[in-house]
């Protein structure tokens, strides 16, 4: 069934509709054959041309499709786009609602409110519809009802009847009605498309149905699109719900973990505290079966603490709040400490246990959790091996950490099991719980502990055979420590960060790491945070702001967090300035953190300049970062990487060496300009931020003496670019940045310092360097000197070129500086020691 | 001399008990509290010599106890020996702000407690 309608241009309707059906409908099929051919054999010209026009409609109405996946405007664009192009006054557009099995009115063109207020009221149930599609209507996909077939009843007072006014023979009639299906590929119906009163006023050709056509079918597949889309949408939400109830109930099952853990406890440490005391006042007189007894259970008490404190570890672990307590220990001792506690059960079972232990190299470690997890590694080998049997425990030092391996000669692991072993709950097979006790927790601990140090474990085992586990634990870790705010020594990141917040100028900064484990991010360490934040963020990659650049390994410049609907326009850290930056830390093509900076010190917003920079600063951090972590610092000691950091920050706050945003733009537009690589200019960039450390260990007398330099005291400024570059080695590997600051003094015409090179024999970069340093420092006043305007500066600059410096550099230079400022009138000048902003 | 008076304050019974048992066989009074609130009362009105105290309990915790023990100037001097739950969580450094002497982890041998006490007690 169907509702059609006409309207006049005085828009006053008639309702209207057709019911019943005569015989007559196949000859008026056939006369709307004829009549199309006749009218399309007079004009093929103009008719190609409006074809083109109609195909062009289409592939818009294409685009348009793809770019909205909105149902009902889309519908209403085709609507649109059938009234305008194929000439018909009205269109109206129904969906098959599967639930209530009727069509709905879903989109209109060319009708007025009371018409559709009408349509959208009277639904088409699906049995009237398909009375419609009889073989005598049909016409290619469509159908056409003539108003000489007397289908419709006039009375029906769901349908709504134009007034076309007078209508000759041959005319469109207005209860004519045409309509074409909606059918998917798998031609299933879905809705339809009806079309009235056409401007022609003629029964539309077969080449006008045709085009019909194509419509619906753009339509059909905009529908599915939009389907499909929004179930994709649903799933999602779905997918999302079920993901925060998972995590609700983790957060349950932990919290109820601890809770259980601790009832436990309580009754153990009473059950303990008797036995201990009946075992001192008249253990020393039982007889020794009593005595015995009395072992069995203090040693069945110890095991079953053992077990409690695994769960109460482990829900801690879980929830994420087991804090490391570092302090400086050896593990040969943690192990001799683990073995006199394991030493009874051992005995018990006529067990040998061999110490092949060195004098450990100290490390930083929490020690409650180290015996923990060798305790665990010694009970299980005492578990699993048969009496008789051998336990044998190693202490090896190397060259980046200490390497502990317990051996046994128990029933041993099958090789595919090997991984597993170290999931929570895992036991090789489900009889072992019965014969061998436990919970399956211990392994899964142990690897915890381990990774937390930023360790290793693994296992080498054959079946019936003995296993080794084998953990290696860094000397350093990279894992959270007290926040930087804390006074007492500072870790490399700890710098880090605030190097990081004083060259970006902000108040907060923060580096987060990815915990591969748990597939999230924690904060290393931060500035300008408060330490509860730092201990309890954890962002799931792909979530939030960090996430999305951990997930993605692409920078982030956000300029209002609160119009930013990436991120749900959230401000839950309470930003005082809503731009913020965050660039990810990568190793090689692998994210292992991120960068975060926000609150600029000025209450600016972040520029794209300011995220290359920290982009550039990020690469460098990452790779330092990655061998601290690893513990892999072979050339260079722990120590003179903190005192590289230490340096440079220094350099920032002391020197007035922090460079200026217009300097740096003004230096990667050089670089540009004499043809250097992006990724150069991105070298360049970061160079100019640390090239002059070195200056941090000339004497300050010297730097800020007004009188002229001793020869010994210019050696020592001389002196500088080398010194440079030790204190850098440690955070910088790349031969190319060295090169460049230790050049940086040479002088084109080969009487700079300190290797007296000339011309292009300068590396590019160092070339480059020169002249900006030379700028900087003639803008920037001095003890000894008033600072000289930037106009004054360029001269002296021109005047150096093919004695100081490359002429092809200080052209550039020039260049760039007088395109930068040319629409400013005030000189750019520089107080010594002040922050350019 | 007066036998030295230990007040000793924790929730489960039988924890007091054996507590009393042992600490009255090395020749202390004990007197006992089962909660925070009552241990600072007795600490106040009884004056003892040295508080043992636990850290979960009803009503007030043993942080709290040992906070408001170490800030009356009746009851300041008193030391206090706080049993933590296995030194995790900064429950030293919660007890140490909270102004305990002493403290010793759970589960605990009475010999232990013991050996701190002579210690406190000098």
């Amino acid at each position: 069934m169907l509702s059609l309608w006409m309207a006049t241009l005085d828009s006053s309707f008639v309702p209207w509709t057709l019911w019943a059906c005569t015989l007559g409908a196949a000859v008026v099929c056939w006369r709307v054959w004829s009549s199309r051919r006749e009218g399309s054999v007079s004009d093929a010209e103009r008719l190609a041309e409006k074809r083109a026009d109609n195909l062009g409609k289409i592939l818009e109405i294409g685009n348009t499709m793809n770019a909205t996946l909105d149902l009902d405007r889309l519908l209403s664009r085709i609507a649109q786009a059938v009234r305008e192009s194929l000439g018909f006054r009205m269109v109206l557009v129904r969906l098959l609602d599967e639930e209530d099995g009727a069509f709905k009115a879903r989109a209109f063109a060319g009708l007025d409110e009371t018409a559709v207020a009408k349509l959208r009221e009277n639904a088409i149930p699906l049995a009237e519809f398909k009375d419609l599609m009889r073989e005598e209507f049909r016409i290619s996909r469509s159908y056409f009802i003539s108003h000489e077939a007397q289908y419709w009843d006039q009375n029906d007072e769901r349908l709504v009847i134009p007034d076309l006014g007078e209508r000759s023979e041959g005319e469109w009639h207005p209860l004519d009605s045409l309509f074409v299906p909606l059918l998917t590929r798998d031609r299933r119906l879905i809705g339809y498309l009806s079309v009235d009163d056409p401007v022609d006023r003629k029964i539309p050709s077969r080449d006008v149905i045709d085009t019909l056509e194509i419509f619906s079918n753009q339509a059909v597949t905009a529908i599915e699109n939009a389907q499909l889309y929004r179930e994709l949408e649903d799933k999602i939400h779905e997918l999302r719900s079920v993901t925060v109830k998972l995590e609700d109930l983790n957060e349950a099952k932990n919290a109820f973990m601890a809770n259980v853990s601790h009832e436990l406890r309580t009754p153990l440490t009473s059950i303990r505290a008797y036995l201990d005391t009946i075992r001192a006042e008249v253990g020393p007189d039982l007889e020794p079966q009593k005595a015995r007894f009395l072992d069995v259970i203090a040693q069945e008490t110890s095991r079953l603490t053992g077990l409690v404190d695994d769960l109460l570890s482990f829900s801690k672990m879980e929830a994420g709040s087991l804090e490391l307590n570092r302090v400086s220990l050896r593990l040969d001792g943690l192990v001799r400490e683990a073995i006199s506690v394991v030493g009874p059960e051992a005995r018990h079972k006529n067990l040998t246990i061999i110490k092949d232990l060195v004098e450990a190299s100290p490390i930083m470690a929490d020690r409650d959790l180290l015996i923990q997890l060798i305790l665990n590694l010694l009970r299980n080998a005492v578990k699993f091996t048969e009496p008789g049997g051998r336990i044998t425990t190693r202490v090896r030092n190397q060259e980046d950490g200490v390497l502990l391996e317990v051996e046994d000669t128990g029933i041993g692991i099958p090789r595919e099991n090997q991984e597993k072993i170290f999931d929570r709950f895992y036991q090789s097979d489900g009889s072992m719980t019965r014969k061998y006790g436990g919970v399956g927790l211990g392994l899964a601990i142990c690897r915890t502990v381990v990774g937390r140090h930023g360790g290793e474990i693994w296992v080498e085992s054959e079946e019936g055979n003995g296993a080794r586990f084998m953990v290696r634990l860094p000397k350093y870790g990279t894992e959270r420590r007290e926040p930087s705010t804390v006074c007492g020594p500072r870790s490399v990141p700890d710098l880090m960060v605030e190097l990081i917040a004083e060259v970006m100028q902000s108040k907060n900064a923060s580096i987060m790491l990815v915990d591969d484990e748990k597939d999230n991010l924690y904060i290393e360490t931060a500035v300008g945070l408060n330490p509860e934040i730092i201990r309890n963020t954890r962002v799931r990659l792909g979530q939030d702001i960090s996430g999305w650049v951990a997930k993605h390994g692409r920078p982030l410049l956000i300029c209002d967090i609160e119009q930013d609907e990436r991120f749900g326009r959230r401000n839950r850290p309470g930003y005082e300035t809503k731009s913020l930056l965050s660039v990810p830390l990568t190793v090689d093509g692998r994210v292992i953190g991120v960068l975060n900076v926000s609150n600029r010190v000025s209450c600016t917003t972040f520029t794209q300049d300011d995220a290359d920079l920290l982009g550039c600063l990020a690469n460098r951090m990452a790779l330092v970062l990655d061998r601290v972590g690893r513990g892999q610092d072979p050339t260079t000691g722990f120590e003179s990487t903190e005192r590289a950091l230490q340096s440079i920050i220094e350099a920032h706050r002391t020197s007035g060496n922090l460079t200026s945003p217009t300097m740096i733009r003004a230096l990667a537009e050089v670089c540009r300009k004499i043809g250097m690589a992006e990724s150069d200019v991105d070298m360049m960039r970061y160079i100019v931020g640390i090239y002059d450390v070195g200056m941090t260990e000339v004497d300050r007398s010297i730097l800020s003496k007004s009188d002229r330099l001793e020869p010994e005291e210019i050696e020592e400024i001389r002196n500088h670019p080398q010194l440079g570059i030790e204190i850098l080695s440690p955070i910088e590997f790349l031969d190319e940045v060295k090169d460049v600051i230790l050049h940086h003094h040479e002088w084109y015409d080969g009487r700079g310092y300190p290797d007296g090179l000339s011309g292009m024999s300068i590396p590019r970069g160092a070339r480059v360097l020169a002249v900006v340093d030379a700028f900087r420092s003639m803008t920037t006043e001095r003890p000894y000197r008033r600072a000289r305007t930037p106009a004054e500066a360029l001269e002296e600059l021109e005047r150096c070129a093919g004695i100081q410096f490359d002429p092809e550099v200080v052209r550039a230079f020039v260049g760039t500086w007088r395109e930068m400022h040319a629409f400013e009138d005030e000189p750019e000048i520089v107080p010594s020691g002040a922050f350019e902003v | 001399m007066a036998k030295r008076k230990i007040l000793v304050v924790d929730d489960e019974r039988y924890i007091l008990h054996i507590l009393d048992f042992s600490l009255g066989a090395e020749g202390y009074e004990v007197i006992t509290a089962g909660d925070g609130e009552q241990a600072v009362e007795r600490a106040r009105t009884e004056h003892p010599d040295l508080v043992v105290m636990d850290i979960m309990m009803p009503k007030m915790d043993g942080y709290e106890a040992c906070r408001l023990i170490k800030s009356d100037p009746e009851t300041r001097q008193i030391p206090v020996i706080i049993l933590t739950a296995k030194g995790r969580d900064g429950d030293q450094k919660r007890g140490r702000d909270a102004g305990a002497d002493e403290y010793l982890t759970k589960p605990f041998s009475p010999a232990k407690l013991i050996e701190r006490v002579h210690s406190v007690l000098g």
